[in-house]
C-alpha cells in the first residue's frame, strides 16, 4: 500500500508547476526544436539533443523524485536512481555519437511524433478531463511519465536507436503504471500503457 | 448499562483504573461489558489515556502543501478539543511527522492547548538508517523533547532497537516502549516478544473482520499487562467501502452508534484487552464522528456476536 494519495500527487504537481512556471514553455520549445532538428538536421544538433535529453532525465530525478517525492515516499530515491541511470545511458550514447535524430530515416517517425504529441498535449489534457485542475497537470520534463513518453517519442525519431535506451522507460511504465492504477490516476496510467506499447514495439522489432 | 464519559484530565486519575481488573478478564462475560469510559489505564503505570487516538499513515503525508497542512492542523485542533490524546506516526509515513510538528506548532501559536498529546512514534530503520539518529530527527520534526511512546515498527531490526529502547526508557529519554505489527504479519515472533520482553505497549490490527488477534495477541497482552493499541480499525477505509451501502442494524441504537465508524470503533473498544484505538482521518467531521465512539455504552459479548453476524451477512 502506498503512503500517499492521488490528491497529494496533484498537490505536488501544483507546487512544482507554481514554482517553475514559465520554465515549462522553455522546455516545450526545446522539445519542438529537437523535432525540428530531426526534420532538418543541423551540425552538432544530435549531440546537443542527446545531452539535453540526459539532462531532462536527471532533472526529473532531482525535481520530481528527490525534491518532491522523497519526503512522501521512502521508495522515491530508488525511482530517482532509475531516472539517473537513463540519464547516464543517454549521455553515453549522445557523446558516442550514437543518437542521430532523422525523421526521414527513422523506422516509425509517425509513432514518434504521435508519442511526443501525447506527452506534451494529450496526457495533460486527459489529466484535465479526468479531474485535475490546470495548475495540477503533470507535464513533460517535470513529471516522470510524460517525460518518459516524450523520450520514447524522440527515440522513435532516431535512426536505429540503441535498444537498451528503451529499458528504463519500460521499467518505469511498469512501476508508474502500478502506482497510477493503485491511486486511480487515469492520465499516468494511459502514459504507462503507451510506454509499454511503444517500448515493446521497439524491442521486438530488430 | 450506564454510560460514563470520563473527564479528560489525565492527572485526575479515573475510576477506570478500577476496571483494570476487568480488562484483564479475557473471556467476555455473557451479558456484561466494560463501560464506554473515555479513558483507560496503561497497565504498566496506571496512567490513563483516551481510548480513541489518531493514526497518521497516508492521511498526514501531505508534503509541503500549505493548504493541506493547515487542514490537518484543523483535524488536530478538533481532536484535542474533543479530548484526544495519542497521535501515532512513524518515519515510514513520509512527511507525516513533519506535518504533526507543523500542526502542534500552529495550534500552540494560536494558544490552543495540546497538553493532552500522547506522542507515539516508531523507529523504522531501513537502508542502513541509524536508529538513534532517526529518533532524534523524529523529535525534531514533532517538536517534542521526548516521546511518550517509542515503538519498533513492524519489528524491523528489533534485535538492535529493543536493548537501546530499554536503556532509553530507563534513562527517561522515552516514557514507554512498544512493538508494532499489522495485517496479521509475524504474529508468532510478535507473541514471543510479548511473552518474554518487558513491553509497555503492543500495537497490531484488530477490527470486526480481522479478528485473528483475539486468539493469541489480545489474551497475551492482558495476561502480560501490556497496553494494546489497535491499528487499522477500518481496514484503512476498506470497511467503509464494503459496508457503506448498507444500513446499520437496528441494535446499533442500543450502543448509541449512529454511524458505521462508531459501530466499528465500539466493536474494537469493547474488547477488554484493548487500551486504545487509532483511526486515521483527513477530515474534521470524521474525527468528530470517531471521537464520539467514546460516548455511550459498548456492546457486550452477545451484542458483539450479533455485530459480527450482521456484517458477515452483508
Ligand atoms: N505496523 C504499524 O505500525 C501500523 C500499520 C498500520 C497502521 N498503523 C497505524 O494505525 C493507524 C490507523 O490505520 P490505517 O490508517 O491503516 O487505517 P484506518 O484507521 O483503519 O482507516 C483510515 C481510513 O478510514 C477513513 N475514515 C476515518 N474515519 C472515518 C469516518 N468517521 N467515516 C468514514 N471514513 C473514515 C479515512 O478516510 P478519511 O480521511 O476520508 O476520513 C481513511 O481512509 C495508521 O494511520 C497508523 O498510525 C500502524
Amino acid at each position: 500500500m502506498l503512503p500517499y494519495t492521488a490528491e497529494i500527487l496533484a498537490a505536488l504537481a501544483a507546487q512544482l508547476n507554481g514554482a517553475l512556471w514559465p520554465l515549462h514553455l522553455g522546455l516545450l520549445l526545446l522539445t519542438a526544436l529537437a523535432v525540428l532538428h530531426a526534420w532538418r538536421p543541423v551540425s552538432g544538433g544530435d549531440r546537443a539533443i542527446g545531452i539535453l535529453l540526459a539532462c531532462g532525465w536527471g532533472w526529473v530525478a532531482w525535481i520530481w523524485f528527490w525534491r518532491g517525492m522523497a519526503p512522501l515516499d521512502f521508495l522515491a530515491p530508488i525511482y530517482a536512481g532509475l531516472f539517473v541511470l537513463q540519464a547516464v545511458l543517454l549521455l553515453a550514447f549522445a557523446l558516442a555519437g550514437r543518437l542521430a535524430f532523422r525523421l526521414h530515416e527513422a523506422a516509425f517517425p509517425m509513432l514518434g511524433l504521435g508519442l511526443l504529441a501525447l506527452a506534451a498535449v494529450g496526457l495533460p489534457l486527459f489529466g484535465f478531463l479526468t479531474g485535475r485542475s490546470l495548475s495540477q497537470l503533470e507535464v513533460i520534463w517535470l513529471a516522470p511519465t510524460p517525460s518518459a513518453v516524450a523520450t520514447l517519442g524522440l527515440l522513435f525519431l532516431v535512426h536505429q536507436p540503441p535498444r537498451i535506451l528503451f529499458a528504463v522507460p519500460c521499467a518505469w511504465a511498469l512501476i508508474g503504471g502500478a502506482l497510477a492504477w493503485t491511486l486511480g490516476m487515469p492520465a499516468p496510467l494511459l502514459g504507462s500503457v503507451a510506454l509499454l506499447a511503444g517500448g515493446g514495439l521497439a524491442v521486438l522489432r530488430r | 448499562m450506564t454510560i460514563v464519559r470520563a473527564t479528560f484530565d489525565r492527572r485526575a486519575f479515573l475510576a477506570v483504573t478500577a476496571a483494570a481488573g476487568s480488562l484483564a478478564t479475557l473471556g467476555l462475560p455473557a451479558r456484561s461489558a466494560p463501560a464506554a469510559v473515555g479513558m483507560r489505564p496503561i497497565p504498566s503505570s496506571g496512567e490513563p489515556i483516551p481510548v480513541v487516538g489518531m493514526g497518521t499513515w497516508i492521511t498526514f503525508n501531505v508534503g509541503g502543501d500549505a493548504e493541506l497542512r493547515n487542514q490537518r492542523a484543523e483535524v488536530m485542533r478538533r481532536f484535542f478539543a474533543l479530548g484526544g490524546g495519542m497521535i501515532d506516526s512513524s518515519p515510514m509515513y513520509g512527511s507525516s511527522e513533519a506535518v504533526i510538528g507543523y500542526g502542534l506548532e500552529r495550534l500552540q501559536g494560536q494558544g490552543v492547548g495540546t497538553d493532552g498529546l500522547f506522542s507515539a512514534t516508531k523507529v523504522w530503520t531501513r537502508m542502513f538508517a541509524n536508529g538513534q539518529e532517526q529518533m532524534a530527527e523524529s523529535r525534531r520534526l514533532w517538536g517534542v523533547r521526548r516521546f511518550d511512546l517509542m515503538q519498533i515498527h513492524n519489528l524491523v531490526d528489533w534485535e538492535t532497537h529493543l536493548p537501546a529502547l530499554k536503556a532509553d526508557r530507563e534513562a527517561g529519554r522515552i516514557r514507554y516502549l512498544g512493538i508494532t505489527t499489522s495485517h496479521g504479519r509475524r504474529h508468532q515472533e510478535f507473541a514471543d516478544l510479548m511473552a518474554r520482553e518487558p513491553l509497555d505497549f503492543v500495537q497490531f490490527t484488530y477490527n470486526i473482520l480481522d479478528r485473528e488477534a483475539e486468539r493469541r495477541l489480545l489474551p497475551l497482552a492482558a495476561d502480560r499487562g501490556q497496553a494494546v493499541i489497535v491499528n487499522r480499525p477500518f481496514r484503512t477505509g476498506g470497511l467503509f467501502d464494503r459496508f457503506a451501502g448498507y444500513p446499520l442494524p437496528d441494535f446499533a441504537a442500543e450502543i448509541g452508534a449512529e454511524t458505521w465508524a462508531q459501530f466499528l470503533l465500539k466493536f474494537v473498544l469493547a474488547h477488554p484487552a484493548v487500551t486504545c484505538v487509532i483511526p486515521a482521518t483527513r477530515r474534521v467531521d470524521h474525527v468528530e464522528e470517531n471521537m464520539r465512539a467514546m460516548d455511550g455504552p459498548l456492546p457486550d459479548a452477545y451484542l458483539r456476536r450479533r455485530m459480527i453476524a450482521y456484517v458477515e451477512s452483508l
